[in-house]
């Protein structure tokens, strides 16, 4: 760079040229505080639109069916159905009338016993039309006895499958509830939905009477319409939850070093003299790390606070070993087949205790996918909080190779990939406080997990146990059907 | 987009007129915030807090001088108020205290020169870079600093030119000046 300042006022001009020529690039996020700050949020007008339309829609839809029209259209129902009864009695006596209305079908000329008859249980119809608004009105149903007889009978001669215990069962429109006298139901604020249903059932079974359905036909759809009777009551729990969790855990190892090797006279230029009498756990310079379990399963209920569980969970655990950078091979002498045998493998991290060029830090980490098996326990169910305790044993599986072992002599820490074990088993129990909000049960509580096996497998002389200390929190949800 | 569009598009809360605004001149300013800034993210605090100032007051733009000037010269007083404001310029602004504090030449990374200058004076003690920014390169007279600052002119003088001594050295240092020579008390040659 030229710098062609003599004098003071040139350094001044100088450092002006230099920081003038100088930019910086900043974030994005400056600008989206900036044009936050100046326009607020941005704002997604078509979620107001929805929403606005939602509510219109909601209100709209509850203005219009209020009060409920239910009763009303069943009611009109009825009507039709002794519409029904009159013109179907008609042809009779004059088949022409069939399908036409009843006005049409008088004839002056033609009054006989039989049409005063019938212009008479019109008349009795339509003050029954009045009777029945005023009883709906004031919340109550008359259903004509007739009607009501006919049901019986029909009920009565519904075939051999069809048990009449069953059309009497409860839930059924038949039960007692309704049974003793048909003749005038009260409605109250809270069935009125239900008895509309049921009400509609009996009509459906009386029209199917009245128009010549048989009996078997009639045994059929009552049962199609218990079925569907059973399946609007429907929504009950199965048993079964679902549960997913996650646990940020801390891992702790232990060491322990199987010395067998010292039995034979060593083949190899191996330092074993001077591990003989060290410990394996005062060598190293292990510090925990922050490791984590998610996982998701199934818990089914063998009693209603028992329930046996499994799933699929992914691990994490790891610990950070203090090493040197440095280069060498480490050696790893091991007992096989009672011999004495060693491996040799490169290494570029050394044990604090060794030269290196410098400090580091090896992070020694596990992927794992296991399947935890056990049972929980809610000893103890408030009406929102709880107590429940939950262990289970945990077969695992080991995806990764990022793992480093110490050298038989203490001095490298080499790649541990050709000894690790695949296949391990872990057990885990944790104590939860439990916290309920509508379907769905909170779980908050600590939770410690042991590995059983050692972490390389048998030949490896240093047996490492992994425990780890975490803190669960998760959700069941229940199933319904 | 002309700067006459620009602003009238700003003047009229034009989102796009100040992302343009804002695209043209932030680069800038930002380098105008790093030299007062104890580091990058309260440099970008202080790009955001001026850039707020310059939307929200651009109306006061009479159009008698530059338009960049304008946007510099509210930048440098955010700069100071922010300091201010942070205790990050009163706690250090004790100009007797910090003539005494070396500057951390050692941590000043060796990258380009043009950057090397910029990172120099951010080590300054901050009372020091204070005045030599705004004396040396945004050419605040040393009245206008006095009042800016709440110190004696005759104090802004007197750390200016400490702060140039100091820098001079460092420059000399990091071999990004050659020593000044005996006749001149600034002459600098490099790359004869």
């Amino acid at each position: 760079m030229e710098n062609n300042y003599n004098t003071n006022d040139e350094l001044e001009q100088y450092l002006k040229d230099e920081a003038d020529g100088h930019k910086m690039y900043p974030s994005e996020h400056v600008w989206e505080n900036i044009r936050t700050e100046i326009h607020g949020n941005p704002s997604w007008h078509a979620l107001t639109f929805i929403a606005i339309a939602v509510i219109l829609t909601l209100t709209v839809s509850t203005l219009y069916n209020y009060p409920p029209k239910t009763i009303i259209i069943k009611t009109n129902t009825i009507v039709q159905k002794l519409d029904n009864v009159v013109t179907d009695a008609a042809p009779e006596m004059d088949g022409s009338v069939k399908n036409e209305s009843l006005e049409q079908q008088i004839n002056p000329n033609n009054y006989t016993a039989v049409t005063l008859a019938a212009i008479n249980d019109r008349n009795n119809i339509d003050a029954y039309i009045a009777t029945t608004e005023d009883l709906v009105n004031q919340k109550r149903v008359a259903i004509p006895t007739d009607i009501v007889e006919q049901t019986r009978s029909s009920v009565n001669n519904v075939p051999a499958p069809v048990s009449k215990a069953m059309l009497f069962a409860e839930g059924s429109i038949f039960s007692d509830e309704i049974q003793p006298d048909i003749n005038e139901l009260s409605i109250t604020e809270n069935t009125t939905v239900n008895l509309t249903s049921k009400k509609s059932k009996y009509e459906n079974l009386t029209q199917r009477k009245l128009t010549g359905s048989s009996d078997e036909n009639i045994a059929d759809t009552y049962l199609n319409d218990f079925a569907f009777e059973q399946k609007k009551h429907g929504m009950k729990p199965t048993g079964i939850e679902l549960q997913f969790y996650f646990t940020p855990s801390t891992s702790y190892r232990k060491l322990e070093e199987d010395k067998s090797r010292l039995n034979f006279t060593s083949p190899t230029a191996l330092s074993l003299s001077s591990t003989a009498t060290a410990n394996v756990n005062n060598s190293v310079h292990h510090t925990p790390a922050l490791g984590i379990e998610v996982g998701a399963g199934v818990l089914y209920n063998l009693t209603s606070n028992f329930k046996v569980k499994t799933g699929l969970q992914f691990n994490i655990r790891q610990y950070n070993i203090d090493a040197t950078q440095s280069f060498g091979m480490a050696t790893i002498a091991f007992v096989q087949n009672n011999r004495l045998d060693s491996v040799s493998i490169f290494s570029m991290f050394g044990n604090t205790g060794a030269n290196g060029y410098y400090s580091t830090t090896i992070d020694n980490k596990l992927y794992q996918v296991s399947i935890p098996i056990g049972f929980q326990w809610d000893f103890l169910q408030g009406k929102k909080l709880g107590l429940s305790a939950s262990a289970s044993i945990q077969p695992t599986f080991t995806l990764n190779k990022n793992v480093y072992m110490i050298s038989t002599d203490y001095k490298y820490y080499a790649n541990g990939a050709p000894f690790i074990r695949k296949w391990n088993f872990n057990s885990s129990i944790d104590l939860n406080l439990t916290y309920k909000t509508g379907n769905v049960k909170w779980y908050f509580g600590p939770q410690v997990r042991y590995q059983h096996l050692p972490t390389y497998n048998d030949v490896y002389p240093i047996k490492e146990y992994r425990l780890d200390y975490g803190f669960k929190i998760g959700i069941t949800t229940p199933i319904f059907k | 987009m002309t700067e006459q569009s620009i602003i009238a598009g700003c003047l009229h809360n034009d989102p796009p007129s100040q992302r343009e605004l804002y695209s043209r001149y932030s680069p800038k300013m930002l380098s105008v915030c790093y030299r007062f800034a104890q580091n990058r993210e309260d440099a970008e605090d202080m790009l955001q807090e001026g850039f707020i100032k310059i939307f929200t007051q651009i109306h006061t733009f009479q159009n008698k001088g530059a338009f960049e000037g304008w946007i510099r010269r509210i930048i440098v007083h955010t700069c100071i108020n922010f300091l201010k404001k942070y205790k990050k310029f009163n706690e250090n602004v004790d100009l007797i205290y910090a003539q005494n504090q070396p500057a951390k030449e050692e941590t000043i990374p060796s990258i380009m020169q043009g950057k090397q200058v910029i990172e120099c004076i951010r080590h300054l003690p901050v009372g020091y870079k204070t005045v030599l920014n705004l004396y040396a390169i945004e050419g605040f007279s040393h009245k206008e600093i006095g009042a800016l600052l709440d110190i004696e002119e005759s104090t802004s003088r007197s750390q200016y030119t400490r702060a140039k001594a100091m820098l001079e050295t460092i420059l000399t240092k990091k071999r990004i000046i050659d020593k000044p020579k005996e006749d001149f008390k600034w002459l600098a040659v490099l790359n004869k």
